[in-house]
């Protein structure tokens, strides 16, 4: 909880009213005196004995019990606190400072609904009450209430407006609440040039609002001047690594983020799992396995395992995934990333089923801005199950939330082109196309319905047409390297992956494409270049077995039996790489292994895949699909 | 210069070919071909229609096969007659005006003519695919034709007439069946010829859906169209044993052809000893399902090792949309191998034999640049040039004549293809530059090879749905040498059909095989047809009866078609 304390201890010493004026009567030396002084010098066992004497003698005071009850705060004993400040509004309901401070005591304990009633009854007695405006700001901010916790702050700056905490929280505050520019505004108008250049929390700060704003060099620069200012804190650092990150400078990142957590001698989940984040991007898998791991002992092993299944993902290794995945559902049930996450791992898996499960168990209507990712999601494992209609259904919701998405049309059309309609596809693509003239996406989409709809001549023009609307698109030039294939140019074919690969060095598909066009050419090693790296970059079942089935064409058997065994490893009830491992086995002459593999073979394809249910695929008329659609 | 042909083991093949590499002067796969096909079906006066169902749209899968056709001597006058199978139109028709089956007899200098009244072949029906074979050993080849319905054997008379004997001889059963491929076979080599034959599905008109009967089923590329064979039952294939008397015993469960398990749609049917151990064995072309390898095991009965051996599937192990199937040693490497076409976004499938039973899937490598438009029926493998290297013939049309309407890519009506064996264990596409005969577009479906003016070169007979069959003449195909054989069994069946042929010529050996069936529902000549290349003899000619006994001729002129006889018995044995 970021309530800054010193100031709030100040605050509960300095507003409280009877502090200042004392209404009850004294008898003898003041004892209250006496111990807030001995408050000040930090003496607070003497402060606690001599406010206790003075409850024991005198006639009660609320002050005193407000202040025994700042020193038993102090002395870490909250609840004797509480007793004490609720005996001071006892004794004076109208005691600001009493409210203010039981709410402070609350928050220490955690209880927020106790604090926040406490430090609105604060404002009831005095709505002027600038520390209680404060600290009820602080309290929403670490509640993500920001809304409200700008509203306080806002309140409280107008009675300390150069008040820097203030000014700094309010700041937070905005940039929380998506007000990157307003807190940069915000700081830099109304702070002083050297407060601003010398507090390196307000340099972090404007850092992250620079990066916010996606302002990676002002960000910097900010971060840069934090950590000169404050060497030693790693949070400056950290925040630079997830700048660098944002940036793809991750050599960068890795040594900023590796500064961060040597500077903190305990580093928290985040710090390991930012770490890891620049150590996968290097391409070091095992460092960033190892980060993700200490981040599973440092105080949120959710955010690690959320990084670790992201990770496995990435790798392939759907299953291990889906565990990380489900460590943090079975957890917090309400968390919707994870819970979306393990339902793709799961669906990557080939265990749709089982996704299809965890989809339907979340609530749509409460996925806010997920609610898009949710219904492609649903409709990818939907249409697995060869459930059309249903899967179409979600991806029409979907434009509900997201009425703009070209991308929830365009799978749309791919799901009606899975479903053996590829007409009703080019028939959306057109329609949506009307509305959308100059989406790529949808161009693209129109030209993949007229491939699937044979009508390649069409097919060309539309790519072509996305190609003018964005010349840096990759799909469109793969979809007319496909589109050559089709008729046979397999020059003018392998010309345009190549371009597709100019674009996008790194999609396994158009790698894969590339290779099956050298094949068909007869052109086997650069054939096997081209497959082994996108069985590399993407190491799906079938392009493993594609490239296992020409390993075993060109007698090369132990990289066939290699690849094939991947194959297996990750879609263990796929036939086809156990029918390329009974022929390797077969031909290497080792009978029982070819048996086994045969036997496991005839086993699976003989295996019912997913039936299509009739009413699952009836398709409705296409403008239903349409319905929020709108001009643009 | 002695030879000796081993034909249960390729080891003599193999030191023959790399004694004598590849023949000379065959024209070569460098060489520029000039070989021309050209229709002369309409002029030869072969103008029969071939029906099948509707043929601007089809409600049914019964309407998409098409029919067979077949080259056969029936009257044994030295020409090649012509035998097309036909369907029939959806609706009922009167009994006059029903198409039916055709004999074109022909007349010689490629003129042909029609008779198939006077020899008592004019029937109707569901006709699909033809294969030929003097069941009765009197001399005289008969022609068993399969329909969806009952199957029919007409037994040749010998007088130029036919009479249809399937009920009396035993061919008949009580369940509606689909036959399609078929062949006759010596399986357990008894002397007379057994029969296969192949069944697609098990298909009743009532109760078949309609084109596109919901939103995305029955549909292609998303346009409606008939329903199947997905979805459709599966049927069983027949062997019947050929009991010496005119009459046949169904022994398809005992020799274990039925499939207790799994679901098959059979089409296209191949017989031939593909593992050399002088026993012929069945390869089924199936639609979809497995491809089925029936190996005999020498005892009257088979068993299916199409996965096993490799040529069930493609070499990813996908089932293929099976439809015709040829055989031939492509490679020379005394083993046969085979050929199976196949749906549109697909190729043909070859598998190499692997001499050891087994076959690879060398489609990728060996026919690159197919096509995929391309849907591919009858074909073979047929030496065009002469040049001792089997080429590669396919037939193809599409099923759906609705997607002519839509402006796609793919059409109902398409070109024939043909590719060059390179000698490399490749082949090269040639269609286009090989004549007009074969980029005329028809939605083709069964071939059948043979030589129909004995000029020494090979030609084509193609059926086409909906249209009078493509008669393909072969011009400039025998500007090499060529020597053609035809076999006549004594003790074996007479038709010599399962006798293996090799022949070594300019130290290269080519093996055949005399073959009922094949392609698509087709027969092709049963005279074995060997292109020589340049040269002007044949050093050694050896034929394995399936009675078992070998034969060796030496010294052959080429250019010839040389008839042999199997060496009569020395003694008779009791049957």
């Amino acid at each position: 909880m970021p309530i800054r304390t010193v100031g709030v201890s100040l605050a509960l010493i300095l507003f409280f009213p009877s502090s200042a004026g004392g209404v009850a009567r004294q008898e003898g030396p003041d004892r209250y005196l006496q111990a807030l002084e001995l408050v000040r010098q930090s003496r607070l066992e003497e402060a606690k004995t001599k406010l206790l004497k003075a409850i024991q003698l005198d006639t009660p005071r609320p002050e005193v019990h407000n202040l025994l009850g700042s020193v038993y705060d102090r002395l870490g004993q909250i609840d004797d606190a509480i007793r004490q400040y609720q005996r001071a509004i006892e004794l004076e309901p109208r005691a600001a400072a009493s409210f203010n401070n039981l709410g402070i005591a609350y928050v220490r304990k955690k209880d927020i609904e106790r604090a926040v009633e406490a430090f609105r009854q604060a404002l009831q007695v005095d709505p002027e009450n600038t520390s209680s405006h404060y600290n009820l700001g602080i309290v929403y901010l670490g509640e993500r209430k920001y809304g409200e916790a700008i509203a306080h702050l806002e309140a409280a700056r107008r009675k300390a407006p150069s008040d820097v905490s203030v000014l700094f929280n309010l700041a937070k505050a905005q940039l929380e609440q998506g007000g990157a520019q307003a807190a940069v505004t915000l700081l830099e108008k109304t702070l002083p040039e050297d407060t601003l250049a010398s507090v390196p929390e307000i340099q972090n700060l404007l850092g992250t609002a620079f990066a916010r704003l996606g302002q990676i060099a002002e960000a910097v620069r900010h971060l840069e001047i934090a950590i000169r200012l404050r060497p030693d804190a790693p949070e400056p650092y950290y925040k630079l690594g997830l700048v660098l990150e944002k940036k793809g400078d991750w050599p960068a990142a890795r040594s900023a983020l590796e500064r961060a957590a040597q500077r903190n001698p305990s580093p928290p989940s985040e710090y390991y799992v930012a770490l890891g984040e620049a150590y996968r991007n290097l391409g070091l898998v095992e460092q960033a396995r190892s980060a993700f791991q200490k981040s599973l002992a440092a105080g949120n092993p959710a955010v690690g395992h959320m990084a670790l299944g992201a990770l496995l993902l990435d790798l392939g290794r759907y299953k291990e995934a889906a565990a990380e995945f489900e460590w943090i559902v079975s957890r917090d049930p309400a968390s919707v990333e994870a819970c979306l996450k393990l339902a793709a791992a799961l669906h990557k898996a080939g265990n749709h089923a089982a996704a299809l499960e965890r989809l339907r168990a979340l609530d749509a209507s409460k996925l806010g801005n997920d609610g898009a990712f949710y219904y492609q999601l649903l409709a990818n494992v939907l249409a697995k199950l060869r459930q059309w209609g249903p899967a179409l259904e979600a991806l029409r919701k979907g434009t509900e939330v997201d009425p703009n998405s070209a991308d929830l049309y365009f799978q749309m059309g791919l799901i009606m082109i899975s479903a053996g309609a590829p007409r009703q596809a080019l028939e959306l693509f057109q329609k949506v196309a009307a509305k959308r003239p100059d989406s790529a996406t949808i161009r693209v989409g129109l030209g993949q319905a007229c491939l699937a709809s044979d009508q390649l001549a069409e097919a060309e023009k539309q790519l072509a047409e996305a190609v003018r609307l964005s010349p840096d698109y990759d799909e469109p030039y793969f979809l007319l390297g496909n589109c050559y294939q089709e008729q046979n140019q397999l020059e003018k074919a392998i010309a345009s992956y190549r371009k597709a690969l100019d674009y996008s060095p790194e999609r396994a598909e158009f790698h894969f494409a590339l290779g099956l066009a050298f094949s068909r050419q007869g052109n086997l090693e650069p054939a096997l270049v081209e497959l082994r790296k996108a069985a590399q970059l993407d190491p799906s079942p079938e392009r493993l077995a594609k490239l296992g089935s020409i390993y075993l064409d060109k007698g090369s058997d132990a990289e066939a039996e290699a690849v094939l065994k991947k194959a297996v490893e990750l879609s263990p009830k796929d036939p086809q790489p156990h029918y390329l491992l009974f022929r390797l086995y077969s031909r290497r002459g080792d009978k029982a292994k070819a048996e086994e593999e045969k036997g496991l073979f005839e086993k699976l394809r003989t295996t019912d895949a997913p039936r299509e249910n009739p009413e699952s695929s009836e398709l409705k008329p296409i403008d239903y699909y349409l319905a929020y659609l709108k001009d643009k | 210069m002695s030879y000796t042909l081993r034909f249960l083991s390729a080891a003599g093949c193999i030191a023959l070919l790399a004694a004598g590499g590849r023949t000379s002067g065959s024209g070569g796969p460098s060489g520029e071909s000039d070989i021309q096909f050209i229709d002369i079906a309409a002029k030869a006066g072969i103008d029969a229609v071939t029906v099948a169902g509707g043929e601007k749209n089809k409600k049914y899968i019964l309407e998409s096969t098409g029919s067979g056709v077949a080259f056969i001597d029936y009257d044994n006058d030295g020409l090649l007659d012509v035998f097309l199978v036909n369907g029939s139109p959806l609706e009922d028709s009167d009994q006059r005006s029903k198409p039916t089956n055709h004999l074109y007899h022909n007349e010689g200098n490629n003129r042909f003519r029609d008779v198939t009244r006077q020899a008592g072949l004019a029937y109707s029906g569901w006709g699909q695919g033809v294969c030929v074979g003097d069941f009765n050993n009197d001399g005289w080849n008969d022609i068993f034709v399969s329909y969806y319905g009952d199957n029919l054997l007409f037994k040749n008379n010998g007088n130029g007439t036919f009479t249809e004997v399937g009920r009396s001889a035993g061919l008949r059963t009580t369940e509606r069946r689909w036959g399609t491929g078929c062949a006759f076979l010596d399986y357990d080599r008894d002397g007379f010829l057994d029969l296969f034959v192949a069944n697609y599905v098990d298909f009743d008109i009532a109760t078949a859906p309609l084109p596109g009967s919901s939103a995305t089923s029955c549909r292609w590329k998303g346009i409606p169209v008939f329903c199947g064979p997905r979805g459709l039952k599966g049927a069983q294939n027949l062997l019947y044993h050929n009991n010496g008397d005119g009459t046949f015993t169904d022994v398809s469960k005992k020799a274990g052809i039925l499939h207790e398990r799994g679901l098959y749609y059979g089409l296209g049917v191949v017989v031939a000893d593909f593992d050399n151990d002088g026993w012929p064995d069945i390869y089924v072309a199936c639609d979809s399902t497995p491809h089925i390898l029936y190996h005999n095991n020498t005892d009257g009965t088979f068993t299916d090792i199409g996965v096993e051996s490799g040529a069930a599937f493609n070499e990813d192990g996908k089932e293929q949309a099976g439809m015709g199937v040829g055989v031939a040693d492509y490679n020379g490497d005394g083993f046969l191998d085979l050929v199976v076409t196949n749906f549109s976004d697909d190729t043909p499938t070859l598998y190499r034999n692997n001499r050891d039973g087994t076959f690879t899937d060398t489609s990728s490598t060996s026919l690159r640049r197919w096509n995929t438009r391309l849907l591919g029926w009858g074909t073979g493998f047929i030496d065009y040039d002469n040049d001792g290297w089997p080429d590669l013939f396919f037939a193809n049309g599409h099923i759906y004549p609705e997607i002519d309407q839509y402006g796609l890519a793919t059409h109902y009506h398409q070109p024939k293809a043909l590719y060059r064996n390179l000698g490399d264990g490749t082949f090269e596409d040639v269609s286009l530059r090989s004549g007009p005969g074969i980029t005329l577009e028809r939605s083709a479906r069964g071939a059948a090879f043979g030589d129909i003016d004995n000029d020494g070169d090979l030609d084509i007979l193609v059926s086409n749905s909906g249209a009078p069959p493509t008669l393909l003449l072969n011009r400039g195909g025998n500007r090499n040498n060529w020597l053609a054989l035809k076999l006549v069994g004594t003790r074996s069946n007479r038709s010599a059909i399962g006798a293996r042929v090799g022949i070594v010529c300019q130290g290269r050996a080519q093996i055949d095989e005399v073959r009922s069936g094949g392609s698509w529902a087709s027969q092709s000549d049963l005279r074995l047809h060997f292109g020589l290349g340049g040269a002007q003899s044949v050093d050694l000619v050896e034929v394995r009866w399936p009675s078992g006994i070998t034969q060796r001729l030496e010294k052959i002129a080429a250019n010839q078609t040389l008839r042999i006889t199997e060496p009569l018995e020395p003694f008779k044995k009791n049957r």
